[in-house]
């Protein structure tokens, strides 16, 4: 858990998770634990990325946030507070009446996440219509808003298309329309620009960025790629194997990552990058596969891949240590 | 050409192909409407050859088929031997009973079958959904022949509706409203028979495609917008699972019509499924052929229908993408 | 390092496409049938052992002259010469031969492989329509899993068990059972997580140098690209605006389009006063 308030340019706490622990009972497979105790902290106003690779259970920690986990995830113990109430004894009709107006979920892949037999127009204007009292007429005036702040220069056309008659990029647009539509507090974005080639991916951030500033919306920023997050985030929590082993100010994760883990992540991010990789060469990897949940094993999960493993990491879990303010990071190598 | 085009030509080529067919089996098949003729001894051979000669039976098959083809164009399918009329009247005299008794038991599984399989959708997984479930799969199982059968004999046994044609005996002295519910008597037994196997159909199919769209990608992030369950099945759910609903509209018509030519033999019902198994027994030719034209032409306009709704309800078919974005 | 793309070095290249254009016809009701000129003209080379790289945004026409090129589609004028034979008019049947000097690997390969076939039936199909003997069949499916890294153990688990990353491995593993000179990734390593991006791309190149393979690399990324490309087309609109070696597309681009992709391609990149500015 965080307990550090020190710095002086955040807001007060708007969602906090306390040693989640969620797990999935697939109908034909054992159960599999997605959340192993993960706690964080969001700030009103502040844009948190998580950083992870797929099965690291990023996703399952925003579906949790907004209590839309499929049918089979359950979540066994742990707190979620937003605004001081916990969410998990919420009624289901008060959940609904808080989804999308204080807390909204920008999905994965917007080919899939539009109806594809209604115009995109009706669909942002059905999120106003589930939270707020305005007339037909009011709600469509507000949807060609929405669609001009989202940088659509005809809102009137683009009200009327379908979702297959728009691109990659324009239905992203639309999905983030809906997301902001009735001004949620905070927005879950997962992978919000996986689907997007690296020019689209850009507008995208731009979009969120200026979203950011106009309306000081917190958000929390999904993705398997650091140099996204850089760009715009204020902290990066890195998860790996359903816990968050590294979490940090943006800045200093970037330059100073300390488990093994993230500096191998930010090692091929930066070997990607054109200023660093003009050259034909070899990545920098982490070798090995990426976590299998479904594989029970004690010790630190890191360690099959980690090139600093000791002979505690297999054995037992690796403590949460503080080495300076603001940074948590569960590695042995900072338990001293 | 545009998508209804294509499909009003491949409507056409369709109707071509089935009196092709029809044309080809009932030729194939062994007889003909002059051999108890041939075995009485008061009628000449040359008597039969030149009858056979007058309805033009001697000619080539293919012959034959242009001839009818040409004709058929204009409105005229033949001329039937038994009856001594040409087909088309007494066809559509018949048809039009059989008409009556479809439409009435599609509208009757549609109105249940709808509303029920999308309830059933909702409530997936409960105990309700499940003995729905149940009883359909056994409705599924038993043959439509087995229900009339069986409602049949509840009916003589106990008298509780009329039985029997279409009307009873002294239907001409009634008022115009008893005459209705004269008919409308006759008419429950074999509509309830049809309904009964059609909506169990489309309740299955109607209740696979909601809970296929209840699945789908969009209504996950539509509930994380906060969007009401409710409003979310009638208004976002709905529209996209009626495509495949829609689809099925041909289908079930096509059924109804095949198991109705049954049902009529077996309830007595004077529409078109008794006229065509008389031709068939007495090989009356051009009968059998109008006959199944007739009844293939019901399946091709019903499937003419539901391309129609089809591109009322789905903006891609209107747009022509190929399959979903 | 190869010379600049235009000049035709005939002895050393292996693929040397010219004046390639291809055009599809989109079916509209509203507005009839609109042509879309997916590739216009297009012009370039790859050496033999050399990785060029054909980068764009999104509908440049850059897959649609990779699957010309891996003979899964016609192109409508042109000339794809590949190992001195133009096979862009060839016929079905003539093409057959050429299938197995050119691979192409796709974006997903989850797609890509039927998930109900073992691993070794994946391998192993390309060499049961050329008719080998079954031992000599699982001996070259043992070989290709351990090359590509994965273990042999693991051949006769089915396609479907496999995490993402191991079935991009095994479509590369599949791709190679012919002995390919020329292999076309369309976006192979688009959806994968970092460190698999970065395994399969180290992969590639040790392969790469292991059998002088060359590769047609398809990509929107031009960070990835750039460690793993001698040279670079840029296509916009269906056209190669700009080519040359990778060092001098990334440091002197021409086109606006370049600029536009390599602009985007650094903003990703990690800048202090940035985040900074935004958390203010």
């Amino acid at each position: 858990m965080l307990e550090e308030h020190s710095s002086g340019d955040a807001g007060d706490t708007l969602l906090e998770i306390r040693e989640l622990r969620v797990t999935y009972s697939p109908a034909k497979a054992k159960p599999v634990r997605a959340l192993d105790g993960v706690s964080l902290e969001v700030r009103s106003g502040e844009v948190i990325g998580i950083l992870g690779e797929s099965g690291c259970g990023k996703s399952t920690l925003a579906n949790s946030a907004l209590q839309s986990l499929p049918s089979n995830a359950k979540i066994e113990s742990g707190e979620i507070l937003f605004k001081n109430r916990d969410l998990l004894y919420l009624r289901e009709r008060e959940l609904t009446s808080m989804r999308g107006r204080e807390i909204s979920l920008i999905p994965q892949d917007p080919a899939l996440a539009l109806n594809p037999v209604m115009t995109v127009g009706a669909q942002i204007s059905e999120v106003l219509r589930a939270h707020l009292p305005l007339k037909a007429g009011q709600r469509k005036e507000r949807v060609h808003q929405l669609l001009q702040e989202m940088g659509f220069e005809r809102p009137a056309e683009i009200y009327r298309a379908y979702p297959h008659q728009l691109s990659g990029g324009q239905r992203q647009r639309i999905v983030i329309a809906q997301a902001i539509s009735c001004g949620p507090a905070l927005i879950f974005a997962d992978e919000p620009t996986s689907k997007l080639d690296a020019l689209l991916q850009m507008e995208v951030v731009e979009l969120l960025c200026a979203i950011r500033v106009r309306h000081g919306t917190a958000m929390v920023v999904i993705s398997h790629d650091p140099m996204l997050l850089a760009g715009f985030a204020d902290r990066i929590a890195v998860m790996y194997a359903g816990r968050i082993v590294e979490i940090g100010k943006c800045a200093e994760m970037m330059e100073r990552p300390m488990h093994p883990y993230t500096q191998a992540l930010m090692r091929i991010a930066k070997a990607s990058s054109i200023a660093e990789g003009d050259r034909k060469g070899r990545f920098p990897t982490i070798e090995g596969e990426v976590f299998d949940p479904a594989m029970l094993r004690t010790g630190c999960s890191f360690e099959p891949r980690c090139q600093e493993r000791m002979e505690a990491c297999l054995h037992n879990d690796p403590p949460k240590r503080a080495p300076e303010a603001e940074r948590l990071v569960s590695c042995f190598q900072y338990d001293k | 050409m545009n998508y209804l085009g294509r499909r009003l030509v491949r409507a056409i080529l369709l109707l071509v192909g089935v009196s092709a067919l029809c044309f080809a089996f009932t030729e194939m098949a062994p007889g003909s409407f002059f051999d108890e003729m041939r075995l009485n001894p008061q009628i000449s051979p040359a008597t039969i050859t030149s009858l056979e000669e007058h309805y033009g039976l001697n000619q080539p098959l293919f012959v034959r088929y242009e001839r009818w083809m040409q004709a058929a164009a204009h409105g005229d399918f033949g001329y039937s031997i038994a009856y001594n009329t040409p087909v088309a009247p007494l066809l559509w005299s018949r048809a039009k009973n059989t008409l009556l008794l479809t439409i009435v038991a599609m509208l009757l599984a549609w109105l249940i079958s709808v509303p029920l399989g999308v309830w059933a959708a909702a409530q997936h997984g409960r105990m309700l959904d499940k003995m729905t479930g149940v009883t359909s799969s056994l409705f599924l199982a038993v043959p439509e022949v087995v229900f009339a059968v069986a409602l049949l004999a509840i009916v003589v046994r106990w008298r509780i509706l009329p039985f029997g044609g279409m009307k009873s005996a002294d239907f001409d002295g009634l008022s115009t409203w008893a005459r209705f519910w004269d008919v409308a008597g006759h008419m429950l037994l074999p509509v309830l028979i049809l309904a009964l196997a059609d909506g169990t159909i489309i309740f299955r199919h109607v209740r696979a495609s909601v809970l296929e769209a209840l699945e789908a990608p969009f209504v996950r992030a539509s509930r994380s917008f906060g969007i009401s369950r409710t409003r979310l099945l009638f208004r976002h759910v709905l529209p996209v699972a009626a495509g495949p609903a829609i689809s099925l509209f041909g289908f079930s018509l096509a059924g109804l019509i095949s198991g109705s030519l049954l049902v009529e033999v077996v309830c007595g019902w004077p529409g078109l499924g008794p006229l065509i198994l008389d031709a068939t027994l007495s090989r009356d030719f051009y009968l059998v052929i109008g006959g199944l034209i007739f009844s293939a032409l019901f399946m091709i306009v019903g499937n003419l229908i539901a391309d129609i709704m089809l591109v009322v309800a789905d903006p891609r078919i209107r747009a022509g993408v190929p399959d979903a974005p | 390092m190869t010379s600049d793309l235009p000049t035709s070095q005939q002895s050393n290249s292996l693929l040397r496409v010219r004046k390639l254009s291809k055009s599809y016809v989109r079916g509209n009701l509203l507005r009839g049938r609109v042509p879309v000129e997916a590739a216009k003209d297009v012009h370039f080379e790859v050496d033999c052992a050399h990785t060029l790289a054909i980068i764009g945004a999104s509908g440049s026409g850059k897959s649609t002259v990779a699957r010309c090129i891996a003979g899964l589609e016609r192109p409508d004028v042109g000339e794809v010469w590949i190992d001195g034979t133009d096979i862009a008019q060839l016929s079905f049947r003539e093409l057959r031969p050429f299938r197995s000097v050119v691979q192409m690997i796709f974006q997903d390969a989850a797609t890509s492989m039927n998930p109900r076939f073992s691993a070794a039936e994946v391998i192993e199909e390309p060499l049961l329509i050329q008719g080998q003997h079954r031992e000599e069949r699982r001996h070259i499916a043992e070989t290709l899993m351990k090359k590509v890294g994965l273990s042999a153990d693991w051949l006769d688990r089915s396609a479907a068990e496999f995490s993402g990353g191991q079935r991009q491995r095994l479509a590369i593993a599949r791709a190679l059972t012919l002995g390919p000179k020329l292999l076309v990734l369309d976006e192979a390593w688009c959806g994968l997580d970092l460190s698999m991006q970065a395994q399969i791309a180290n992969l590639l190149l040790d392969l790469q140098t292991e059998h002088s393979l060359s590769y047609l690399l398809i990509s929107h990324d031009l960070a990835l690209v750039a460690r793993m490309a001698d040279t670079v087309a840029v296509m916009s609109h269906g056209q190669i605006v700009e080519s040359g070696s990778t060092q001098q597309i990334i440091s002197g681009p021409q086109h606006t389009e370049t600029k536009k992709l390599l602009n985007s391609a650094k903003a990703a990149e990690y800048k202090p006063q940035l985040s900074k500015g935004a958390s203010a």
